[in-house]
């Protein structure tokens, strides 16, 4: 008999069996020649029948439906914001201007401003920072936005997981806004960049996950984490001083002094060689927005382990912030034996390129925000 | 629910009703929560599967034609397609050494509890290491108990092609249940 005939002789028996109608052993009865193979089919069958019916827990419903509830009144957003795409970009500001001229549309951001996903106004704050990111790129300031954005996507996910509700969508979003603002990151917003990430590894570690949103955030951490080349992956990074062409040959102006820290070897500091113009790095040029001040402790709770010595500068102590957790890396020597940071050269210890590259790249922001304070109170040593 | 309700909820849903939405929500998540829990064998993974696959429904619910076919057979398409899609992601699915880690106890009491149990959790196991088409089939056929021309109209295949994956599945898991040192008999008798 063929595969296809025993196929209708198995259906029919599962039928009556799975349906008390028969029992196995009528079956059997019934087609002999087929006994041994129906036995075991029909057996698995019952067994399979019984196996224990997993059910959706009654709180999972719930707030399964209350998102999805709100996800339908945030689906109808988009529809007004595909009816004013075709608007003039000045016809839409004119039009918001219009509506916060009357209060409503404000008091309605306002009140979205510490919605979550899920809640019924999520979908007019997701509007308006739309809006907001479409008049950025008027100015070219997208990148400060897409920092920002990934900043409340953040602290949305901590939200979610502390009421046990996080999704990978929310995961996926914070992706998206940090991919953004790592990827156009100019000079200036480079560093608040760094910064940010820095909070996230924190941040993204303590954060509960489930084995849904566990995989979203290992992809999290691929992203913020630095690159096999020690490197994060944040644009304009690479315009930091430790990043200079090697062309300039000047002298040295300065010797830095260097207090090794008990996790780091106790190599001897290779002097720098070339100490890049004032004048030719973008990050020597004062942010306005942080005030220059004499000294800086990032963070209260580290013990300072480099002494800068500008060549404008006489002495800023300045303390790095804490390390991420880096990955460890092969070789555990740069390349370079030295480094140039900042205006003046600082030699960074080569414990590991992640370590390196990290550290440099804070010393750089520091010697940004002090070099302003440099010009204006100190004599330059010869 | 019958298929007149159905539809009246769902063009309801479709002009943005969120009641309708919801209650459409409550008469197909268990199944489709249960689909999902015996594929990827995990509750909390289940829980999030089943919450994207209703959000996909809600994005395409503009989208949506009946075209003759039940709703909860475009949800199974979506559940299904966000289960191979999870184990793309993650590049992870059972492996046959997870079905036959722990082989039955020869000299255990058939009829205990525990016997049962790890039978069960084989079948699952062997289950979860079927191909697509024949774990859709037995979960519905067995599971979810829809008979051989239903199970057709919702994966939108022949009665006899489900049939033949029907064969083919029972015939493998008898087989991996065998190789694992499982009486079947035995198991079926304790729980009867």
């Amino acid at each position: 008999m063929s595969d296809s005939a025993f196929e209708i002789i198995l259906d029919e028996c599962l039928d009556a069996v799975l349906s008390d109608a028969r029992t196995i052993d009528d079956c059997l009865a019934l087609y002999p020649e087929h006994a041994a193979e129906l036995k075991s089919a029909l057996q698995i069958g019952l067994l399979a029948k019984r196996l224990k019916q997993p059910e959706m827990e009654a709180g999972s419903l719930d707030a399964l439906e209350m998102r999805l509830r709100g996800q339908m009144l945030a689906a109808r957003q988009p529809a007004g914001r595909a009816r004013l795409a075709p608007l003039s970009r000045l016809a839409a500001m004119v039009a918001l201007v219009f509506l916060f001229t009357l209060g409503a549309g404000g008091g309605v951001v306002a009140a979205s401003a510490h919605s979550l996903p899920g809640d019924p106004l999520y979908g007019v704050k997701r509007l308006w920072e739309a809006i907001v990111l479409a008049l950025a790129s008027w100015f070219d300031g997208t990148d400060d936005v897409w920092l920002s954005l990934a900043e409340t996507r953040l602290d949305e996910a901590e939200d979610l997981a502390t009421h046990g509700i996080l999704y990978r969508d929310v995961l996926y979003d914070l992706y998206d806004a940090t991919e953004h603002a790592m990827t156009l990151a100019d000079a200036d917003t480079a560093p608040r960049v760094v910064v940010f990430l820095n909070q996230a590894q924190t941040r993204l570690q303590d954060l509960p996950t489930t084995a849904a949103t566990d995989p979203v955030r290992a992809e999290l951490f691929t992203l913020i984490m630095p690159g096999p080349d020690g490197r994060l992956r944040v644009n304009s990074l690479e315009e930091t001083p430790e990043a200079q062409p090697e062309t300039a040959t000047s002298t040295p102006t300065v010797i830095p002094s260097w207090t090794p820290s008990p996790d780091q070897p106790s190599t001897t500091p290779v002097p720098p060689t070339r100490t890049p113009a004032p004048t030719s790095s973008p990050t020597q040029k004062p942010t306005s927005r942080v005030p220059a001040t004499a000294t800086r402790t990032p963070s209260p709770t580290v013990t300072p382990t480099f002494t800068v010595t500008p060549s404008l500068t006489p002495t800023h102590t300045w303390t790095p912030l804490p390390l991420p957790v880096l990955p460890t890396t092969q070789g555990g020597s740069p390349s370079n034996g030295s480094r140039v940071i900042g205006p003046s050269a600082t030699p960074v210890q080569p414990t590991s390129d992640a370590t390196v590259r990290y550290r440099a790249t804070q010393a750089a922001v520091y010697a940004t925000q002090t070099a302003q304070a440099a010009f204006e109170t100190e004599e330059p040593q010869p | 629910m019958d298929r007149a309700e159905e539809g009246r909820l769902l063009r309801q849903a479709q002009r943005g009703d969120a009641d309708a939405f919801a209650a459409l929500y409550r008469e197909h998540v268990q199944v489709i929560y249960r689909y999902i829990v015996h594929r990827v064998g995990d509750h909390h993974l289940a829980e999030d599967l089943t919450a994207d696959v209703f959000t996909k429904a809600l994005q395409g619910l503009d989208r949506y034609r009946e075209q003759g076919k039940p709703l909860v057979a475009w949800l199974y398409r979506i559940a299904r397609a966000r289960v191979i899609d999870h184990y793309r992601r993650t590049s992870r699915r059972p492996v046959e050494s997870d079905v036959e880690a722990e082989p039955l106890p020869f000299d255990a009491d058939l009829d205990t509890p525990m016997v049962r149990r790890e039978a069960a959790r084989v079948l699952r196991a062997a289950i979860a290491e079927l191909t697509e088409d024949q774990q859709q089939v037995v979960i519905l056929r067995f599971v979810e108990g829809y008979r051989v021309e239903a199970i057709a109209s919702l994966m939108g295949k022949q009665p006899n092609a489900i049939k033949a994956l029907q064969h083919r599945a029972l015939r493998t898991l008898a087989n991996r249940l065998a190789r694992a040192g499982f009486d079947i008999e035995s198991v079926l008798a304790g729980i009867s």
